[in-house]
């Protein structure tokens, strides 16, 4: 596929205006506090179309479509599993989130536990896990845009990665926040527009678009085979996308850029409203796919229906709209590295220089210098693995990312937050039995061993979930606590009621 | 191993305040959870396991599909309720604080 001089304008106005963005988020771009949390000053409404762009990214645009056109009714699992999994956000982790963070994560956790151990083991694990992620998105966005622009697939790769690494060393979280918002409506117009356009032809009615979709396919679309393995493989997948995606650390420092918990329990309600839109619809816009543009077409194109929905946008749109979903699939996957390029690079910077190198003492020139070096620090990394793991299976890396987040983030948050036994040992052996049982359990899974597999299911979560909260309880009961751990009681006050204890560091926008 | 920490603990009333607020709002997220994430995982264990989803509703809908779509929903439903039941809690949150702002002044006005 070449890139027609229509595409090629658009991709550039992208860029142009995601530069734009850059350029002025970086005259604001002063402290430490700007350039992690924006300042902790986003409004609610704002914040919500961010977590919008971050949740509505290319795998749920592009991936989730065609997942509906060739695999049918198992597609519904990757978008009900993140939409329900947001009532878990919203009622248990935002509000304390935003009132015991700062930057990261790992300062969620240290606002209880102060060891340097559980600063970097949090940090460690939202390095990887962000990393993990990065590359998944980085191999699969090389391969698109080279295949919608018609250049190299390594040329695709640096051109995305000097692009994320020039956002965040320059406009830091702000310019993220921003492209993040541009992109979501962006998106959400396209969404709407596709799903207006498919409608339209079954006179507005989504049952006739589903009978259409049904006599087109050549495997009942809407039903499921039981199982026993695949039963388990369902109830892993749904777990993991469900209470990953929830506990991916580019997702939960997004509290951390609002002022206060009406902000934050704004930006929810606000994200759960565009979200919930475009994960209901984007279903059917699979179901258009295979009435419209046909099953056989959909795999001619690309074995994995990676490009359905573009194909489908040609179909019922023409060039013009085509040229415009392209660019806004670019616009997408910049937007969702840039904001894991602020995430891993706070974890480099926040956590392992200034917090446990500096022991705190960093000024603030020197904390935004570490973290621009931080940002090109990981985002070469990540550029040079997307390099080498072109012909890899890249959704082994995007699953890690979704079930170590689920594994070793969500028990650990939910014990800091519940549990008042939980010692320093607790944090750190939970962390690490979460973290290295998803990724062993991928390594001898199906995804990269193949049919070889020693463990049968495609995502661990079955596994590794129950192992990190077992590390928790078992690094506790066979530990004391620790003097240097705040007590039960003072996180209760700080993460219900927002007072810090005194000597603290206020967060940002306070 | 890091010093010890030199913040003093938080007031009695406020160590009350707070764990008030934590039960109340777990008491809600108990069973928001379980009807929206829990409801969530029985509709994937019966569509992993059986094929009783996969009975016809009306035309191509089937059970698994309109069950799917009613996800959405509950989740509005466990979002607006829970606005509700957050905007008294940080009406309290405010009452409670402006208290130990006040005992504070008065304190230092004793001294």
């Amino acid at each position: 596929m070449s890139a027609s001089p229509l595409t090629l304008g658009i991709f550039a106005a992208v860029i142009a205006l995601t530069m734009g963005i850059t350029f002025w988020a970086g005259r604001r771009n002063h402290g430490a506090g700007e350039h992690y949390v924006a300042g902790g000053q986003l409004t609610g409404r704002q914040n919500g179309l961010a977590i919008v762009g971050d949740l509505v990214s290319a795998a749920a645009f592009l991936g989730t479509v065609g997942m509906v056109a060739l695999k049918g009714a198992s597609a519904w699992f990757y978008v009900v599993g993140p939409f329900v999994a947001f009532v878990i956000l919203l009622t248990v982790l935002a509000e304390p989130l935003r009132n015991l963070g700062r930057f990261t994560m790992a300062d969620v956790v240290a606002s209880r536990f102060r060891s340097r151990g559980v600063r970097a083991s949090m940090a460690v694990n939202s390095l990887l896990v962000t990393v993990f992620y990065m590359i998944s998105q980085l191999v699969a966005a090389g391969a698109l845009i080279s295949l919608l622009l018609g250049i190299p697939y390594w040329v695709a790769v640096i051109v995305v990665g000097i692009l994320m690494t020039i956002y965040i060393a320059v406009g830091g979280m702000l310019a993220t926040s921003w492209i993040q918002i541009v992109k979501a409506v962006m998106v959400l117009v396209c969404i709407a527009l596709l799903f207006v356009l498919v409608l339209a032809r079954y006179d507005f009615n989504p049952l006739a678009l589903m009978q259409a979709a049904s006599d087109a396919s050549s495997f009942d679309l809407f039903a499921t085979t039981a199982g026993a393995l695949s039963g388990l493989n369902t109830l892993s997948v749904a777990i993991a996308v469900g209470l990953g995606t929830a506990a991916l650390p580019h997702i939960l420092i997004r509290f951390l850029t609002v002022p206060d918990v009406k902000e934050a329990r704004k930006s929810m309600n606000f994200a759960l409203v565009f979200v919930g839109f475009a994960f209901l619809v984007i279903p059917f816009i699979g179901y258009g796919a295979v009435s419209i543009v046909g099953q056989q077409a959909i795999t001619q194109a690309d074995k994995g229906g990676n490009l359905t929905t573009l194909q489908l946008s040609g179909v019922v749109g023409g060039p013009v709209f085509f040229a415009i979903v392209a660019a806004v699939t670019f616009a997408t996957i910049l937007a969702v590295v840039a904001g894991l390029v602020i995430a891993g690079s706070g974890a480099l910077a926040h956590d392992l220089y200034n917090s446990i190198l500096r022991k705190g003492r960093a000024s603030e020139r020197e904390q935004i210098y570490a973290g621009r070096i931080a940002a090109l620090a990981v985002a070469v990394v990540a550029i040079v693995i997307s390099l080498a793991a072109h012909n890899t299976n890249v959704s082994s890396l995007g699953a890690m990312a979704v079930v170590v987040a689920a594994s070793a983030n969500v028990p650990v948050l939910l014990l800091l937050l519940f549990w008042k036994r939980l010692t320093t040992t607790g944090v750190i052996s939970g962390i690490v039995a979460g973290l290295t049982s998803a990724v062993v359990l991928i390594l001898v899974g199906p995804q990269v061993m193949g049919p070889d597999a020693w463990y049968p299911l495609v995502y661990p979560t079955l596994v590794s979930v129950p192992l990190g909260f077992l590390g928790c309880w078992a690094g506790t009961v066979l530990s004391r606590p620790r003097p240097d751990e705040s007590s039960f009681e003072a996180m209760q006050v700080q993460a219900q009621l927002g007072v810090r204890p005194a000597g603290e560091p206020a967060a940002a926008g306070h | 191993m890091t010093p010890p920490p030199e913040d003093p603990a938080p007031s009695a009333e406020l160590v009350a305040a707070a764990r008030t607020l934590s039960a109340e709002r777990l008491r809600f997220a108990v069973p928001a959870c379980l009807v929206s994430f829990g409801g969530f995982v029985v509709i994937t264990v019966l569509a992993g396991f059986t094929t009783v989803l996969n009975v016809t509703v009306v035309g191509p809908l089937n059970l698994l599909t309109l069950l799917m779509v009613l996800g959405f929903p509950v989740v509005g439903v466990c979002a607006v309720l829970y606005s509700r039941r957050a905007a008294e809690w940080d009406r309290r949150t405010e009452e409670v604080l402006a208290a130990a702002r006040r005992a504070e002044l008065e304190k230092a006005e004793a001294r």
